[in-house]
C-alpha cells in the first residue's frame, strides 16, 4: 500500500500513537509479536486490533461523522 | 497469434455486476450501535449515481459512451499469449495475461478512476479528494480528473511522499493537487501534527483528512473517491475480464481452466475474475485463484489464526525469535497487498467456495518477476508478481500432469515506480519467513468452534 519499507515503530503508531489493526498479520513470521504486545499493551488495546475489520461501510460513516462535529464545533467557536 | 487485440467497436458496452449473481446475497454490515450502514448514509461522499451502483442488484450496468470515449485511450487492452515464458518453462500450459499496465497511469486503476470522475462531474461535482500510499491511485485519479474536468487534491502519506516523489510528480503533471499528509489544511490533519510535527503519516489519517475535505466543502461541490474495496469499485473493473472473455473466444477458447489475479483490496481481482465466475456459478469448471502475500494474508490461514485468536488462550502462539526490550526488526516492504481491507464481494466469493485463495512468499514473487522480465519483458508490479508466481506454480503443476491447461491472469500493473523492491532482491536482502505446517494446523485446531468472520 505505500510501496516502500516501513520499520516496526511506524506500525505500532500508524494513528495517534494507536496500534496498526494489521500488526500481527503483517509481523507474526519475523518476531513473537504477540509476546512484544503483552508485555507493552493492555489487553484493551490487543483486543481492538483482533477484532475482524469492520465493513468500508462503517469505516466511511464513521469518518463522516467525524469530519461533520469538527465542522460543528468550528463553526460554533466561530 | 502473441497478442489479442478487440477493435474499440469490439468493447463491452456493460459491466458485469456479480452481486446478481452471489448464490448468498450480501448482508448489509452493521454499525457501532447494532444498526445496519447503508450506503445511502454516504451520501456526504460519494454522489448518489455510484452510491446507486453501489446498492444494484442488477447484472448488467451499462458504461457511458462518454466513459467508453476515454478508455479508448488504451482499451480495449491486449491479451497477449505468454509464449516465452511457457517455453522457459517448458509447460503444455497456454498462458494468456491481460496486460492491464498499457494505461497511461501503468496499471488497472484508471479503469474505475476515469468512471468514478466521470459520474461525479455528471452529478455537478467540481472536485474531488482522495487518498494515496504508493501514489498508484492518486495517480491514476489525477488522470482521469484530467480528463473529465474535475480539482482532484490527494492526500498522500507523508513517508511515501518524502521516498516516492515520482509518483507525486505524475499526479500534479496531471494537473492533481497532491500534499503530504497529515497536512494543515484539514482539522485531522493539524490534531496529528500538533502531536508530532514530524509524523510519517498513515492511510488511516489520509482518509481522515480526505474525507473531511469532501465533507466540509462549503460549496457541497467535493466529494471523495476510493480505488478499491467498494462493490462501484470492483463493478467498474469487470471490463478487463468481459474483454478476455471475447478475446479468448477469438482464438477458439470457450472458457480458461484457470484465473488468477493477485488481491491486496480486491479490486483488480475482481475484475479479472468476476465475469468468469458468473461461468463458475453457472457450472463452468474454472479455478478461480486469488493471490495475496503469506507475511501479511487476510484471505488464508491469517485470517483464521489472527482476526479471532484471543492472545492470551493461545501461547505459545508462535515458535518464534525472542523479543528483548531493545530488539528492533529489520523493516519490512510494505506493498499494495497490504491492504487493510477486502472487497466484500470479494471475500464472498471465497466464503461460497467461488474463489480459492492462495498466500505465497516475497522470494518466489519476486523470481518469478524477473523470469517473467526476462522472458515477456514487462516488469512487472511487486503486487502483479504474485499473480505471476502462482502462474508458474500451476503452469509447473499442468507440466507434472501432462495437461494442456488455459491459464489466464491479469497482469494489473508495471513495477518501473517501484524498482527499490528488485534492487534489495537482487541484492539477496529479502529474506521469507515460513511457519511449519504443524504449527499452523495446532493454531488452526485451537480456533475449532470460534465463529468465522462474516466480513475480511
Amino acid at each position: 500500500m505505500l510501496g516502500h519499507e516501513i520499520s516496526f515503530s511506524y506500525c505500532r503508531t500508524t494513528h495517534n500513537d494507536k496500534l496498526c489493526k494489521k500488526i500481527r498479520d503483517c509481523w507474526f513470521d519475523k518476531i513473537d509479536i504477540d509476546g512484544f504486545l503483552k508485555e507493552h499493551y493492555g489487553q484493551d488495546q490487543i483486543q481492538k486490533i483482533t477484532q475482524p475489520s469492520g465493513h468500508k461501510y462503517v469505516s466511511l460513516f464513521s469518518l463522516i461523522e467525524q469530519a461533520k462535529k469538527a465542522k460543528e464545533e468550528n463553526q460554533s467557536e466561530k | 497469434m502473441k497478442k489479442i487485440f478487440l477493435s474499440e467497436d469490439e468493447i463491452p458496452r456493460k459491466w458485469y455486476n456479480i452481486a446478481a449473481d452471489l448464490p448468498q446475497p450480501m448482508r448489509p454490515p452493521l454499525g457501532p450501535d447494532g444498526n445496519p450502514v447503508s450506503p445511502d448514509m454516504l451520501a456526504p461522499v460519494f454522489p448518489m449515481n455510484l452510491i446507486e451502483q453501489e446498492v444494484s442488484t442488477e447484472r448488467w450496468i451499462d458504461i457511458p459512451d462518454e466513459i467508453l470515449q476515454i478508455l479508448y485511450r488504451w482499451r480495449p487492452s491486449p491479451l497477449v499469449r505468454a509464449y516465452a515464458l511457457e517455453e522457459a518453462l517448458g509447460t503444455p500450459a497456454k498462458i494468456y495475461y491481460k496486460n492491464e499496465s498499457v494505461s497511461p497511469a501503468g496499471s488497472h486503476k484508471p479503469n474505475t478512476a476515469v468512471a468514478q470522475a466521470w459520474y461525479n462531474k455528471q452529478f455537478g461535482i467540481e472536485k474531488l479528494t482522495t487518498e494515496t500510499g504508493a501514489g498508484q491511485w492518486g495517480s491514476a485519479l489525477s488522470f482521469s480528473c484530467a480528463l473529465v474536468g474535475l480539482e482532484c487534491k490527494v492526500y498522500m502519506v507523508r513517508i511515501s511522499f518524502d521516498q516516492k516523489p515520482f509518483r507525486k510528480m505524475m499526479m500534479e503533471t496531471w494537473g492533481g493537487n497532491c500534499v503530504a499528509s497529515p497536512s494543515n489544511e484539514t482539522n485531522a490533519g493539524r490534531a496529528v501534527l500538533a502531536k508530532d510535527a514530524n509524523t510519517p503519516g498513515s492511510l488511516g489519517i489520509a482518509i481522515s483528512e480526505a474525507i473531511e475535505a469532501a465533507v466540509t466543502d462549503e460549496k457541497g461541490k467535493t466529494r471523495y473517491a476510493l480505488g478499491s474495496v467498494l462493490n462501484h469499485v470492483c463493478t467498474h473493473q469487470t471490463i478487463i475480464g468481459l474483454e478476455a472473455k471475447k478475446q479468448l473466444e477469438k482464438v477458439g477458447i470457450k472458457k480458461p481452466d484457470i484465473v488468477i489475479g493477485c488481491a491486496g483490496g480486491g479490486s483488480n481481482f475482481a475484475g479479472i475474475s468476476f465475469p468468469f465466475i458468473l461461468d463458475k456459478i453457472n457450472g463452468a469448471d474454472i479455478e478461480i485463484i486469488p493471490v495475496e502475500p503469506a507475511s501479511c494474508p487476510t484471505m488464508t490461514k491469517g485470517k483464521f489464526l489472527y482476526d479471532n485468536g484471543d492472545i492470551a488462550q493461545m501461547t505459545p502462539l508462535l515458535p518464534m525469535h525472542t523479543l528483548g526490550n531493545t530488539f528492533i526488526p529489520e523493516p519490512i516492504h510494505a506493498g499494495g497487498l497490504r491492504y487493510h481491507g477486502m472487497a466484500p464481494l470479494v471475500s464472498a466469493c471465497v466464503e461460497q467456495g467461488l474463489a480459492s485463495p492462495q498466500a505465497l512468499h516475497q522470494l518466489e514473487c519476486f523470481a518469478g518477476a524477473i523470469l517473467f522480465a526476462k522472458t515477456e519483458g514487462i516488469i512487472p508490479a511487486p503486487e502483479t508478481s504474485h499473480a505471476i508466481a502462482s502462474v508458474i506454480r500451476e503452469a509447473n503443476k499442468a507440466k507434472e500432469e501432462g495437461k494442456e491447461k488455459t491459464i489466464l491472469f491479469n497482469f494489473s500493473g508495471h513495477g518501473l515506480m517501484d524498482l527499490v523492491g528488485y534492487e534489495k532482491y537482487l541484492n539477496g536482502e529479502l529474506h521469507d519467513y515460513d511457519l511449519p505446517q504443524s504449527v499452523i494446523d495446532e493454531n488452526l485446531k485451537a480456533l475449532e468452534g470460534l465463529p468465522k468472520p462474516e466480513a475480511y
